[in-house]
Order: C-alpha cells, then structure tokens, then sequence
C-alpha cells in the first residue's frame, strides 16, 4: 500500500509539479528541464553516452536495452537560487518524472518504456508598486504552470553492439500568466487577469548508442522539429461576476533537438563521460511570432563515476556505492534584452543501493550564472536532486 | 524470494536514509516564496499593466441628463399631506370597510362621527395658517396600491363635502373632522350587510388653504394612526365603535418645474433624474477597480418644507425606455469639505459602470429623491448644460489590459 501511495503521488504531482523559478521563466515555454537523472546529474549531467544496468536515460532511448529487467524510475529536485539584486533567495522543489521499463525480450534486448516527464516550467512571482495621483497601488505578475511530456518507446539491439530506439512524445500543460492591482485602499475592487495558454502536440525521439569499441560507448540522440498547438484564453474578473474570455489559437514550435555523447570506461573503478547538446530557439515560433528572448542553446558536460570500492566483497553495499563528480556549462536558449547568461555548474554525487536491485542516487550542484550589468544580477545556485529506480523486487509483496 | 534480496541493518539504514531525504524534498515541492520586486525590470512591455483614471470632467465625455414624472402609487406612505401651496395639491383619501355594530346600525342615534388624524410638524406655507379641510364622499372604487394622481380625474366623489373641518391645526397632536351621520349609518348598514366594498371612504381636501399639512397614515405606529370613531346612544347606553380594515393613501398635483441646466427631484409628485455618461474612451471590457459620482446641488432651487434629505438615490438604469431602477442602489454623501457636493460611490456603482465598460448596455443611472412616497420636496442638481466644475462628474479608476 505504501509502495502504491509512492507510485501515485508520483504520478499525480508530475504534470504539475514544476514550481519555482524567476522571471526569466516568463518568456517562452519557461526554464527548460534537463531531462536528466540524479546519476547522470552527479555526473555533469551527461547522460546520451551512458549505458547503466538500472538507470532509465530519459535523453537517449537506445539507451534502455542496457537495462536489465523491470524497473520503475522517478525523482524529484529542489532548487535555491540567490539572486545579488534581491534580498530575498528564490526556493523550490519539484518532482522529475517518473519512468517505466519493460522488458520484452531478451535476445534483442527488446524494451518497452513509459515516461511522464517535464519539459519545462515557468514560475516566476513578482511585484510593482505604482502611484495614480495619490492612490498607490501594487502590481503582482506571476506566472505558474510549465510543458510535459507523456512518452512511450521501444529499443532493441538488433546488431550487437548496435542499440537503437525510438520513443513517441505527447507534449501537454498549461502555461498560466496571471496579473493583480491591488490598491492599499482596501475599499476598491482589485483587478485580476490571467491568460492561459494550454499545448497538446506530438513529436518523437530518436537515439542510437554504440558500445563496440572496448570501454567505449559513444551515443547520440535527436529530438526532431515539431510543433504543438497552442490554444490561449485571457479571463477578466469582474464585480458583475462574470468573466470575459477571449481566445486564440495557434502552434508552438519545439526546435530540433540534438545531443552526442561518449563515455570511457578508463578502468574497473572509473568512467569517464563527455557530451555536447544543441538547440536553436531563435526563429522559433508562437502563435505565428517570432518570440523576444529567445536564442541557440548548447551545453557541453564532463563527468566521472567511481566505485572505490567495488572489488571489496565484505562491504557488500559500499561495493555498490558510486561516487560521481562532473562540470558542465550551459547556455540557456532565454536571450532577454540580447544578453545571454551562461550557467555553470559543478556537480557531485552518489549511488547506492537500497535494498535488492533497487537503487537511489543523489546530486548535488553548485552553479553561477549572470553579471551585475544583468538585471537579475549575478546568481548562484544550489540544486540537490534524488532519483530512485526500483526493480522487480518493489513488485513483489513480503511474506508474513 | 529473489536471490540475494534480504536487507541487512545497512540496507535499512539506506532506507531510512533515504525515506528522509525523500521526505524533505517532497515536502519543498510546496515551496513557494513571497513575491519580490526582483525581476520587475524583465517583464515585458507588453505584459505591464498599471491603473488608469477617466474623469468625466478633464476628459469632455459626452454626458445628458434630464428628469422624467414617475407617477406611482402610494400606498405605503407613512405620512398623509392635504392642502394646497407652493402649486401643490394634496389629498388624502382614507376607507375604513368594516365598522362593528350589529344591530346598533339599525336602532341607534349616531350622536358623532368623526376622522381623527394626527399631525406632523412638516408643512408647505404657514404651518399656523386656519385651514379649511373638506371631506368629500368617494362613490367610485378605488385601491391604495393601484390609485395615481392619473386616476384622480376619473375617480367620483360627492360635489357637497360630508364634513369640514375648519380651524387652526396643533403643530402635533389631533384635529377630529367630523363627518356627516347619514353616511356613518350608510356604512354601517353596508358593514353589517356584508357590501364592505361599498364604503369608499372619503377624499379630504383643504383647497385654497395657502398650506399643506402631513398627517400620520395607517402605516404609523399605533397611537397615531387615523380613526373612524363613532359615538352611538343605543338602548344600552352610549357607545363608541372604530372603524376597522382600513386603507388609505394621498395624492399630489403639481405642475412640473423645468429649470435650465438642473436636474429638480421631486419627491411626493415625483420626479426622476437620469444621468448618461459616455464611457467609450474607457477601453472595452477594462476591468473597472472604483466608480464615484459627484453631484452638485443647487440650494437655492431645493426647498426644505419635509425631511429636505440631503441625499439621493442612485440606481443603474436597465432600461432607458421603461426608466427602469436596479434592485440595488446607493445613497449619497455630502462631501465634507464641500457641502454642496453629494458623493456616491460603492460596489452598485461600480458594477454598473463595469457594465458600461463591457458593452454590454449603457443606459445611465436613475436619481431618485430620498423619501420619495412621504415627503414634498425638490432638491435641483446642476445637470450637463452647467457649469464644468459642477456638472454631475464621474470619476473611474480602471486597470488597464496587458
């Protein structure tokens, strides 16, 4: 019953769960996700060229016939951002996905995978202050809500060493705007809009990974174009009670996106793993417009695993634990005003096992991004993200 | 089992672990900060939104008012007027269907009978003027709450008064008109016989009396309402009975009072107020944080004989052809700085500007006279044609769309 609560409040908190965040999130589809997982994250979030026994890669698809045997995967995040511009530190939590593999068949390392993901989120919650004549009055902007992705796929390795796999994705969400006036005269009606932008669409991806070369594995993964449609309602609130709706319709273009990989493993204990990703907002669209803030974005990532202690056979479960370290720049494809802040982090982390085959990792990352000249100011960022993968053991009930 | 599923103590201190680093982090999924000014700077020009004023005297908005008779019943009136001054004419009409008395209609001597009403110290002309008030038989059918001055014309009464009544009224207290016995038993009779609709009652009027004085209806508290006393000598000795399952209500006359560039309420008669304001240079479907209307009073055209009320209704207008008032309305202010000036602002006000600014009608507002059933008075409004600074202005502060 626990076990199911778990799985259900996973579930459930996914869609919605992408909160927290500045106002950069404001512009196009908010903050994107890396779509990685707590090892990958630990790891500089590197993550196309791995190949694990029990990670689900939610980046490369190819890479899931590594995995051995059913495994339920999901994580959550928790962010803190302190901003030099505010007195006041930005703070939140999410909850990462959760993902599903099946394992079909063995010869050709047949996997069947269901995803519930987040693309990105927007959050953001600030106020003005603004005078008319001599009624002061407070604006509050706050934006909620973020994409998602429902995904199904497969992946086999028809030629050894050759793994392949192909995953449909299911964008859906809302992106809320919402507005506020408030006068500090209590007596008068405040003001409250809000504009609600809900995506549906479809897009696919792709992912080949490649472990023929002794200690190496090199992958690579697209994301093709695609665009979602996009429908937004701007709701008034009124004191005669009701409500003015108007609408449009329109697409949301999701740019190619595309990622390559490679990962060494340099001896029994350490691997070594590189990656460079790409993808170009710039001319892409929303509801027919070219969007402000927008730019290329690229991440270019190293990482390390270690396990010390892996040929130790008393330490049964320290034999099991990794130790990761890694670094990674990014640019983020949010390009307001044409300065484009590059972010970069240095990561760390931990695996372990927590009972049978069943595993927990945790990261933790340290970032800095922005200059004073900016107008959030410089940033710095504290990221602690958990993943835990579960195998067949979690179905299987206790005996008394 | 699965081979090599059993947990040790280091497995479960794992989980405990674990369980609680889990526990935190979902617990700061509900995280959320207060709003802070950072960022502000980011948010789009296009997403700013700010409050905007319009003013309907700083932006010359078209505006019109008028004023427009209301004639309607006033059945329940708590004050009944009768005389005649200041071009107003006012009469009272009063029924009582029932008087109890069995047989004593048949065999007694109505020794007295008489209408006892009581006074109230509001007036029109000279409250200590002697006024000559006549009842009239009414030998037409007629209702409280149906009967206007429109109906006066038509209703039939006695061309020779069943009762005067002539002498000075007390400022408060009584005055008994004595009224004529024939009838009294003629009601009596009809009372007795079941024909109760046949007593119609009597209209009293005080014509040319230079003055008008208010008197408490059926509506009052019960000292002072109006009676029908009968004083009746039967083989038992005398008797006084009272009328029952009374009616009443008054009517006035009075040529309408047009004065250039005033709005002039009447109460009593009554007239009506309308105000429309053009509200199109307000940006459609705005959402609307306050209304506030200002009027200005003209002191010298408002008289002060009753209450004289220094306030007014307002109400939106939702059908300019049938002027007809919402449920909900508000009541003015006197400014405090300025005592000519009359203020009303409030949710009723705000909503129906709101419904301006949406398009979805703009018939203006209604202005109604305060104790517009009981009361003779007229309170003058500067209206569109006067001067800028003290024409009706609307005030609407609105938040403007991102």
């Amino acid at each position: 019953m626990k076990k199911l609560i778990f799985f259900l409040l996973l579930f459930t908190t996914v869609a919605g769960a992408q909160n927290g965040g500045t106002v950069e999130s404001r512009y196009g589809i908010g903050e994107l996700d890396l779509m990685t997982t707590s090892r990958q994250r630990g790891m500089g979030s590197s993550a196309v060229g791995l190949l694990s026994a029990t990670d689900i890669n939610n980046l490369n698809p190819a890479a899931w016939s590594g995995v051995n045997g059913l495994r339920l995967q999901g994580g959550m995040s928790f962010e803190y951002i302190a901003m030099s511009r505010s007195d006041e530190a930005v703070s939140s939590g999410a909850i990462k996905g959760f993902s599903f593999l099946f394992p079909l068949e063995e010869q050709f390392r047949l996997r069947l995978v269901t995803s519930i993901l987040p693309v990105s989120r927007s959050e953001y919650y600030t106020q003005g202050n603004g005078m008319l004549e001599n009624d002061p009055y407070t604006v509050t902007y706050q934006g909620f809500g973020g994409l998602s992705l429902f995904r199904a796929g497969v992946s086999a390795e028809p030629i050894p060493h050759i793994k392949i796999g192909a995953a449909f994705n299911y964008y859906f969400g809302n992106i809320d705007q919402a507005w506020e006036l408030r006068f500090d005269n209590t007596a008068w009606f405040p003001a409250r809009q809000r504009r609600a932008t809900t995506h549906n669409g479809s897009g696919f991806l792709f992912g080949l990974l490649y472990d023929g070369i002794r200690d190496f594995h090199i992958g690579a993964s697209v994301r093709p174009a695609t665009s979602v449609r996009a429908s937004r309602n701007m709701v008034f609130e009124y004191t005669t009670q009701d409500s003015t709706v108007s609408g449009a319709s329109g697409t949301l273009d999701l740019p190619l996106a595309f990622s390559a990989g490679i990962a060494w493993q340099a001896s029994e204990l350490l691997l070594l793993t590189s990656e460079y990703s790409r993808q170009d907002w710039t001319d892409a669209l929303m509801f027919d417009r070219k969007q402000i803030g927008q730019g290329e974005a690229y991440k270019w990532s190293v990482g390390a695993e270690w396990y010390p202690y892996k040929n130790d056979t008393e330490a049964r479960t320290l034999s099991r634990t990794a130790f990761r370290l890694g670094f990674f720049l990014q640019q983020p494809y949010l390009a307001i005003d044409d300065e484009t802040g590059m972010e970069y982090f240095i990561t760390t982390g931990i695996g372990f096992p927590i009972f049978g085959n069943n595993r927990g990792d945790f990261a933790l990352e340290y970032g800095w991004r922005g200059s004073e000249s900016q107008l959030l100011g410089s940033q710095n960022i504290l990221r602690a993200t958990l993943s835990v993968t579960v195998g067949e053991s979690w179905f299987i009930r206790k005996r008394d | 089992m699965i081979p090599g599923d059993t947990m040790n103590n280091k497995d479960y201190l794992h989980v405990r672990i674990f369980t609680a680093i889990a526990a935190m982090l979902l617990l700061l999924t509900a995280c959320r900060n207060d709003p802070d000014p950072t960022g502000i700077d980011l948010i789009p020009d296009s997403d700013l939104i700010g409050a905007a004023r319009f003013d309907s005297q700083s932006d010359s908005a078209s505006m019109r008012t008028s004023q427009y008779a209301h004639v309607a019943p006033h059945g329940s009136s708590t004050l009944l007027s009768i005389g005649e001054a200041d071009a107003y004419n006012a009469r009272a009409l009063l029924r009582w269907l029932l008087i109890p008395g069995d047989t004593v209609a048949y065999g007694g001597r109505i020794i007295s009978a008489f209408i006892r009403l009581h006074t109230v110290p509001y007036h029109v002309g000279d409250i200590s003027a002697v006024m000559r008030i006549e009842a009239r038989e009414i030998m037409s059918f007629w209702n409280s709450f149906t009967i206007t001055t429109d109906s006066l014309p038509g209703l039939e009464r006695s061309t020779v008064p069943v009762g005067v009544y002539e002498q000075d009224l007390p400022e408060s207290g009584s005055i008994d008109i004595p009224l004529d016995s024939v009838l009294i038993r003629t009601w009596l009779v009809n009372s007795i016989e079941g024909r109760y609709t046949e007593n119609r009652g009597v209209l009293l009027e005080a014509p040319g009396s230079a003055a008008i004085r208010a008197f408490h209806s059926l509506d009052a508290t019960a000292g002072e309402r109006p009676a029908l006393i009968v004083v009746m000598e039967t083989s038992g000795g005398i008797d006084t009975i009272r009328g029952e399952s009374a009616d009443d209500t008054w009517l006035v006359t009075r040529p309408e009072e047009q004065a250039s560039g005033r709005i002039i309420l009447h109460s009593g008669v009554s007239v009506r107020g309308r105000l429309f304001f053009d509200v199109s240079a307000i940006p459609a479907a705005s959402i609307v944080n306050h209304a506030e209307l200002r009027l200005t009073k003209d002191t010298e055209l408002s008289t002060r004989y009753y209450r004289a009320a220094d306030s007014v209704l307002v109400y939106e207008n939702l059908d300019s052809t049938q002027q007809t008032p919402s449920s909900s309305g508000l009541i003015t202010r006197t400014d405090s700085e300025q005592p000519a000036v009359l203020i009303t602002e409030g949710a009723a006000l705000t909503r129906a500007v709101q419904n301006w600014v949406n398009r979805k009608w703009n018939h203006g507002l209604i202005l109604l006279p305060m104790n517009e059933n009981t009361d003779l008075d007229r309170l003058a409004i500067f209206g569109a044609d006067s001067d800028a600074e003290k024409r009706p202005r609307l005030i609407v502060t609105y938040t403007t769309q991102p």
